[in-house]
């Protein structure tokens, strides 16, 4: 059974937003869907090269009124 | 009557918030052990071989005498009720609440790190595994220590790369042909854009070698290696692991208020637990979207302390996280407005930070009166100030 | 403390220590420094100082003190050339060939656009 994890990462700037992705996908299980809103616009470098390094899916990669969106979908874990 | 102020934790949070309300509360402080840390020392402790007498003290020797201080485990906090239930079975009902109980470590959560903190200790568990690790330290004449950031959400985001930039200067001291390892779980060595480069360059200088979008998953013992969740191995002849973090283990009710990584919600700006007005947590076991510091948790108590003396205060999610070497240092300057700004490694910084280091228990003691010049050094150096050019 | 000070044993170490303390508290007292002091405590002197010195763009200038020492030392050393360039292409030969000059062009015009930068009704 696949999950939708909700990350909510928005007003969040040291640590950035990727620390809250990295813990989710510890837990989360390949067929998953990962989404991340965030403020800080270090976070749009950061998880396209999470995502370089991971393997995993970018599904979407969004900035609206201030606010990015990424969605991910878990493909990569062993 | 005045009324009655319970605190739960004797650290810099909960003794500040003491310090400053005792006068105006009758205030209770409960902490299961007899001594507060000055928690920065366990890296001079651990990767320097200092002694660890210089970096605690007993808690009756800073608090405010006029203080009630309670040496005690605390079983169970029943926000409804308003009391607390400490180990002996006795009830402590209060008034207002402060709820800083700081974090305790996951060690179950890593396949073999239950087992390396048994043999090797670390930096992090106090300053007496910090002693334990140094003893394996001084040992190490070839081969490679390696620092692993378990997880990504952990107290002093700086505090891996200040032990990797201490040990490689140690190392290189007493002639060791040892090498030093730096993994973290984000994709640059520091997850701060406006940082990350000056502390590459830095760590590089040291002779420190840095693995990015490592997630430590499992220890091998036998092979002596780590594995990441990213697919990586990594062989080790020492391993420091920065182990996963998560809040008090205290019962808490109602339940809710806690997340799932047992930290207390609390409203960001005014620090008290959500759905009660009498009840708030502060430091490193509250949720916040900011880092967990000792200095956040000294200005959390700050902003407790105004609330409960009846004046407006908001915390901004402030940050001021030193990230020294021997000979430098940098500070991780950032709040809830603005994400950490350039602040270059310089001698001069080393040395702010060594009058804090040195100050640290008179800050403690004596809140209110190193209040107005800490906030001056505050407001020069916020971030909407710095600015692009930074520091 | 009292509890320290009761456990005070008055040898005659202790008592010359004493002494002297008073005799530079009187000093103090009679000179009136003792009064400038206790004014500066009480009305938070000290801390309306602190604001007004402690600036971000002090913190800046002590940051790189030592780049700016070795800057006025230079600054210095520069006053006793007396060789003059020799002709106005050799001097643009020089600034388009040394890469230390280029550099310190570039430092100079960074330097005059933040000079440009200062908003003196704002300070």
């Amino acid at each position: 059974m696949s999950e939708k994890h909700l990350v909510d990462a928005r007003g969040m700037s040291c640590p950035g937003p990727i620390t809250k992705l990295v813990k989710t996908y510890r837990i989360a299980k390949n067929g998953d869907i990962i989404e991340v809103l965030a403020t800080d616009p270090g976070f749009i470098p950061d998880v396209k090269a999470w995502i370089e390094k991971t393997g995993n899916e970018l599904l979407e990669l969004k900035e609206e009124a201030g606010v990015i969106r990424a969605v991910i979908k878990v493909t990569a874990k062993k | 009557m005045a009324k009655k102020l319970v605190i739960l934790g004797g650290g810099t949070g909960g003794l500040i918030v003491a310090n400053l309300l005792t006068d105006y509360y009758e205030t209770v402080v409960v902490d299961r052990r007899k001594e507060t840390v000055f928690q920065p020392g366990q890296l001079f402790v651990a990767f320097k071989g200092e002694s660890p007498n210089k970096y605690k003290k007993e808690i009756k020797e800073v608090l405010n005498p006029k203080a009630k201080f309670i040496q005690s485990e605390v079983t169970k906090i029943n926000l409804d009720n308003r009391e607390v239930l400490l180990v002996d079975g006795s009830k402590i009902s209060y008034d207002y609440l402060v709820v800083s109980l700081g974090v305790e470590f996951n060690y179950e959560m890593i396949k073999g790190l239950k087992e390396n903190f048994e043999k090797f200790g670390d930096y992090y568990s106090g300053l007496e595994s910090s002693s334990k690790f140094y003893e394996n330290f001084k040992t190490l004449r070839k081969g490679q220590l390696v620092i692993t950031v378990a997880d990504p959400v952990y107290k002093c985001v700086p505090a891996p790369h200040k032990g990797a930039a201490l040990a490689a200067d140690t190392l290189r001291k007493i002639g060791s042909q040892a090498k030093v390892v730096l993994t973290v779980p984000f994709p640059k060595v520091y997850p701060a854009e406006k940082l990350a480069d000056e502390y590459e360059k830095a760590l590089r200088k040291h002779g420190v070698e840095i693995k990015t979008m490592f997630t430590l998953d499992r220890i091998d013992h036998k092979e002596k290696k780590i594995y990441s969740l990213e697919g990586e191995e990594l062989s080790f002849d020492l391993l420091a692991v920065i182990p996963p973090h998560k809040g008090p283990s205290v019962e808490v009710e109602p339940s809710s208020v806690r997340d799932s990584d047992s930290y207390f919600k609390v409203d960001k700006y005014k620090l008290n637990i959500i759905g009660y007005d009498d009840a708030f947590a502060i430091g490193d076991n509250a949720s916040l979207p900011t880092a967990k510091s000792g200095v956040g948790a000294h200005l959390q108590a700050e902003v407790v302390a105004d609330n409960l003396l009846g004046y407006e205060a908001k915390f901004n999610g402030r940050t001021f996280c030193p990230c020294i070497s021997n000979d430098t240092a940098s500070f991780v300057i950032s709040d809830y407005d603005h994400p950490p700004v350039r602040v270059r490694c310089s001698r001069f910084k080393r040395l702010i930070e060594e009058v804090f280091i040195a100050g640290y228990w008179s800050f403690l003691k004596y809140p209110r009166i190193w209040r107005p010049l800490m906030e001056t050094m505050f407001e020069a150096t916020k971030p909407s100030v710095l600015g692009e050019i930074g520091w | 403390m009292v509890e320290d000070a009761r456990k005070l044993e008055l040898d005659e170490e202790t008592i010359k220590g004493l002494v002297t303390l008073a005799k530079l508290v009187n000093k103090a007292e009679q000179s009136g420094v003792l009064e400038i002091i206790q004014a500066f405590l009480d009305e938070g002197v000290i801390d309306k100082l602190a604001k007004y010195i402690i600036t971000p763009d002090l913190l800046r200038l002590l940051d790189r003190l030592d780049l700016v020492i070795t800057a006025g030392s230079y600054l210095a050393i520069s006053m006793e050339k007396e060789e003059e360039p020799k002709s106005l292409l050799s001097l643009l030969n020089t600034i388009r060939k040394d890469p230390e000059i280029r550099l310190g062009l570039a430092r100079l015009i960074y330097f005059l656009k933040l000079l440009g930068s200062i908003k003196p009704e704002e300070q």
